[in-house]
């Protein structure tokens, strides 16, 4: 052994050189002229497509008829980019029927459905959900068809409450009719199918004004995109995606290596989460916070440092799932040609809780700004603007997020008398009407700070506050009526020793 | 006199440390450039300063994202 192979501090110096190299080399690919123009040919287009789908598989994060259906769309549009619109449709057409409903209820419940109809009269599961699906395109074509056709009149103008009214009406119908009746069953197929659209076909519907070209059919057919995700539109619509549109093969090998970068981060990132479980769940076997929740709520709960844990661990672990599902859905996007902007950026150096909305998750927070603040903003309270943005943010975050939860989870309301089923809603009340308190009050403030207000009031003072609020908020989302308001607030106490 | 849309854009960009280099199609929000808060400072401008009333049903909120659109929009209410 030589002195210069034990000598090993220049020799790790190197090395670690070497890797902030090809990190940098990395991060910056698609600035690389030579990787751009490799990512243009053929073999390029077809490793950097591998490269997705194999992050994707790996993250395990799809199932594998979504995985399949992703992966020969997005290889299919890769071939034939002339037919993108109609690949892309015809692919969401496929993952509709496929998927219809976005949250298990729903399939429970037309399950259940199919089983209570009379004999003779009987449907299975899968005819009521293809019915359904059928139902809610045909309306869909018919809705955005006439919208297109009289854009004058009232209910084109105002197409989001339109929809949510013919929404009201499909729930009041099914409540209306027989429990067991093939009616129900149709009709609280529709109603979840519809649900599962709604927030997508009000896009396309609002689009329809801005005079984008995209012909209604084609939105028509677009409601639930074949790259999957939860009711909130990333990507929003044609309209939306359009603008992002890649206008040349240049911008589009760009275009696809941020996306292959960002489908590569987000399998990184799923390492992460597993690691967290691995150390949180498995080595310090610390409950989720909803389990320490309903374990306080039965009286039995665990230690004070285990349930500080687990909210704390809950906080971050949430912006990585988060953060994980956007940044594929954002990288399959973008394979498709559209550079649009991520769903979740660095949420932990937000210094402002509205600015960690923006981070978090943004088509959320554009949701609810385009198509509840927006509204209220332009319409009340023009004279006094601390109220106007204290009501526009009450209607968006507040209302809105409400709004969004409730009308998704609305099947509860077919098992469960009217009352019953209200109740399940208290901590979602409780949580959106201290979520839009306390971006009011933030936005109130105004004030943001600055570098020259020193370290502590600069760098760390507003990053706590914003982690506090949404680590303590975190308490109260729930949905599922799974220990009451009152058992929220008391486990949010109890942390503290009261 | 009120300023020209693309000064009060040019502001408001200058204000949050952002790059005041904007061409007349340029996305300004959608692109991230700006934020939703930044849109109400701006749509109380074009109140303000422009006297345009964008409670109209037939407004389209996409119409505030490029200094084009915008100067289009204050031209027709003119």
């Amino acid at each position: 052994m030589t002195v210069a192979d034990t000598h090993i501090g220049p020799r790790d110096g190197r090395a670690f050189a070497g890797v902030r190299r090809w990190r940098q080399a990395w991060l910056t690919i698609d600035q690389n002229a030579g990787a751009q123009n490799w990512a243009a040919s053929g073999f390029g287009k077809l490793a950097v497509h591998m490269v997705v789908v194999l992050a994707m598989a790996l993250s395990f994060q799809f199932s594998t008829a979504a995985l399949v259906l992703i992966s020969l769309t997005l290889f299919a549009i890769a071939l034939m980019p002339a037919w993108r619109i109609p690949l892309m449709v015809g692919s969401s057409l496929f993952y509709l029927f496929l998927r219809p409903f976005r949250i298990d209820g729903w399939a429970e419940l037309v399950s259940a459905k199919a089983g209570l109809m009379p004999v003779g009269a009987a449907l299975s599961q899968h005819a009521l959900q293809f019915g359904g699906v059928f139902v809610v395109v045909a309306l869909s074509v018919l809705f955005l068809g006439r919208q297109r056709l009289h854009p004058e009149m009232t209910w084109a103008k105002r197409p989001v409450l339109s929809l949510m009214t013919i929404w009201a009406l499909l729930l009041l119908a099914a409540l209306a009719v027989p429990a067991s009746s093939m009616a129900s069953a149709m009709l609280w197929s529709v109603v979840g199918v519809f649900i599962s659209c709604f927030w997508f076909l009000a896009y396309a519907a609002v689009d329809q004004k801005s005079k984008d070209p995209t012909p209604a059919l084609a939105r028509a057919g677009f409601l639930r995109p074949f790259w999957g995700g939860s009711a909130t539109p990333i990507g929003k619509s044609f309209g939306y995606l359009n603008k992002f549109d890649a206008e040349n093969d240049q911008e589009l090998a760009i275009t696809r290596l941020k996306g292959m970068k960002l489908a590569v981060w987000a399998l990184i990132l799923t390492g992460a989460v597993r690691l967290v479980d691995m150390l949180v769940a498995d080595a310090m076997v610390i409950p989720t916070l909803h389990s320490a929740v309903l374990a306080h709520a039965a009286g039995n709960g665990f230690a004070n440092v285990t349930n500080w844990t687990s909210l704390i661990a809950n906080y971050f672990t949430d912006l990585l799932v988060i953060a994980i599902w956007g940044h594929f859905i954002v990288a399959i996007i973008r394979m498709v040609g559209y550079r649009i902007p991520r769903n979740t950026r660095n949420p932990l150096a937000a210094r402002t809780l509205a600015d960690f909305w923006n981070r978090y998750f943004y088509y959320f927070k554009e949701l609810l700004v385009d198509f509840f603040f927006y509204p209220a903003f332009l319409r009340y309270f023009k004279k006094n603007p601390k109220l106007r943005i204290a009501f526009a943010t009450f209607c968006a975050a507040g209302l809105g997020n409400f709004l969004y939860h409730f009308t998704r989870e609305t099947y509860v309301f077919a098992a469960l008398p009217i009352t019953e089923a209200l109740v399940i809603f208290q901590s979602a009340v409780f949580y959106s009407l201290a979520l839009a308190a306390g971006l009011i009050i933030s936005q109130w403030r105004g004030a943001k700070p600055k570098p020259e207000h020193g370290f502590l009031r600069y760098e760390v003072l507003p990053r706590l506050n914003v982690f506090a609020f949404f680590c303590f908020l975190k308490i109260f989302d729930d949905i599922t009526g799974e220990g009451t308001l009152a058992e929220r607030a008391s486990f949010a106490l109890s942390l503290f020793g009261l | 006199m009120s300023r020209a849309i693309q000064s009060v854009i040019v502001d408001m960009l200058q204000e949050r440390d952002k790059p005041a280099d904007i061409a007349p199609n340029d996305a300004i929000f959608t692109s991230g450039l700006l934020d939703s808060l930044a849109a109400t400072e701006l749509i109380m401008t074009l109140e303000g300063e422009f006297g345009l009333d964008l409670a109209d049903a037939d407004f389209d909120i996409s119409q505030l994202d490029t200094i084009s659109s915008l100067e289009a929009l204050v031209g027709k209410a003119a």
